[in-house]
């Protein structure tokens, strides 16, 4: 019993220590990700920011598959700037015009974004949509999969910013 | 003291093995709560913001009618949280709306609203800045920098929202940017005929399956809420399912669907049933 009185304080301050350290590497993920996101904004200027988005995904063997859609509502260059920093394994981005896996046209692939920052412009995307799929009309939604490799040992991110040259 | 805390651990570690019971041994209880927190949906999307909405309208041959947007008067009216947010996207279009239309005195008092709607919300460390009037004020005559200050209200807003994992307020505010904006493109369409304007008009009804599906992030029930999100399913269910839009989803090859004026008609009373639903 008495040890019981002695093991519940250790226990109870253990483990405020042990949730300060999670808090700690989720804090630290989440500043590093703003760094690269504040990079990702400025290698997209002087284009109009329009949004981001951070797709986060957890430890993992097998491989992972996330998709973001973004619209390109305005009929002039959008940029996307992605930035794989945070990624340990190789992370390739592949852009489709659709998000039916049988009507989809591959517009643009990026390898591996894995520990670096790149920028795809939608100039190139529109030029292989108007090849591949319809020249009657602009692309104006796109779908970009990221796909992580596998033997992820920790809760990473990859980051993504959209801008467009102001009309 | 490093080992002192080794030993706390260690003691700890030892507790939960203890406590554990044998279908849980594997998993260790703090891992799967991070795992949770840290991954994003398999499908996610990033929404235009208010201006873009307005841009894109605007180069379609939209023109500017005053009466087309809510009164800034009207901000009194809206005293809950999510009728408050909903009305921060009207405003944030009519903003926007006003100030690509070089209609600086309407921008400014949507500005003011939007200003005060941004604080009612818990949008404090972004709208709480005095000198938000005064910079507008000081380029009256500088469309292009007020265009650069309604362009970094909302990437703050964005940032904010983001950091404080609040996204869902994001959605929700955009539920009214979307409802607006589509209530201005929709009445300027049936004052003009504008047929450039019914090619935006559909092109923005592709955000609402996003938008709906945000929007049902907001954590808490709420009436308003549960009534937008009927009428906007409404609207896309609608559209989906009119000929025209059929027609163009089942061809094989690439086809952009063009609506008879029966079907704009039944579009355009349902986007102002919501919005007037929004804004009153």
């Amino acid at each position: 019993m008495k040890s019981i009185k002695l093991i519940l304080p250790i226990f109870a301050f253990a483990l405020l220590l042990l949730s300060n350290t999670i808090a700690d590497t989720g804090n630290s993920l989440d500043a590093r990700l703003n760094t690269y996101k504040y990079e990702c904004k400025q290698m997209i200027k002087p284009a109009r920011y329009e949004g981001s988005r951070i797709t986060y995904y957890a430890a993992s063997k097998e491989v992972q598959k996330k998709t973001v859609e973004a619209y390109f509502l305005l009929n002039t260059e959008y940029k996307l700037a992605f930035s794989g920093k945070e990624c340990s394994t190789k992370t390739s981005v592949r852009i489709y015009d659709s998000a039916d896996d049988s009507k989809r046209t591959l517009l643009k692939e990026v390898k591996s974004i894995q520990g670096k920052n790149v920028v795809v412009s939608s100039k190139d995307l529109s030029e292989t949509f108007a090849k591949k799929v319809t020249k009657t009309e602009r692309l104006k939604v796109v779908y970009i999969e990221y796909t992580i490799g596998a033997n992820v040992t920790k809760n990473e991110a990859a980051v993504l910013v959209i801008g467009y040259t102001d009309i | 003291m490093k080992s002192n805390i080794n030993f706390l651990i260690l003691i700890s570690a030892l507790f939960i093995a203890s406590c554990g019971s044998g279908e849980n041994e594997k998993t260790p209880k703090v891992d799967v709560e991070t795992e949770n927190s840290f991954n994003s949906e398999e499908f996610d999307f990033v929404l235009p913001q208010p201006i873009s909405l307005a841009k894109a309208f605007q180069a379609s041959g939209l023109s500017y009618n005053q009466s087309f947007t809510n009164s800034a008067d009207n901000n009194k009216k809206y005293t809950t949280k999510v009728k408050q947010l909903l009305n921060l996207g009207v405003y944030s279009t009519d903003l926007a709306y006003s100030a690509i239309n070089e209609k600086e005195q309407e921008a400014r008092a949507y500005l003011k609203v939007v200003q005060e709607l941004g604080n009612s919300v818990g949008l404090k460390p972004v709208f709480s800045d005095k000198k938000m009037i005064e910079k507008f004020d000081q380029n009256l005559n500088n469309m292009e920098a007020i265009e650069d200050l309604i362009y970094d209200i909302q990437e703050k807003s964005e940032e904010y929202m983001d950091d404080n994992d609040i996204r869902y307020l994001a959605v929700v505010q955009f539920s009214g940017s979307w409802t607006e904006g589509m209530y201005i493109g929709i009445m300027d369409y049936e004052a003009k005929q504008n047929k450039n304007l019914t090619v935006t008009i559909i092109d923005q009804i592709n955000l609402l399956k996003n938008i709906i599906k945000g929007v049902k992030t907001y954590p808490t029930s709420d009436e308003t809420l549960t009534f937008v999100i009927k009428k906007l399913t409404d609207i896309l269910k609608t559209y989906e399912n009119f000929p025209s839009v059929k027609k163009a989803n089942e061809s094989s090859t690439f086809v952009f669907p063009e609506l008879s004026k029966v079907e704009l008609s039944s579009l355009g009373t349902k986007v102002k049933d919501l919005r007037n639903y929004i804004v009153n």
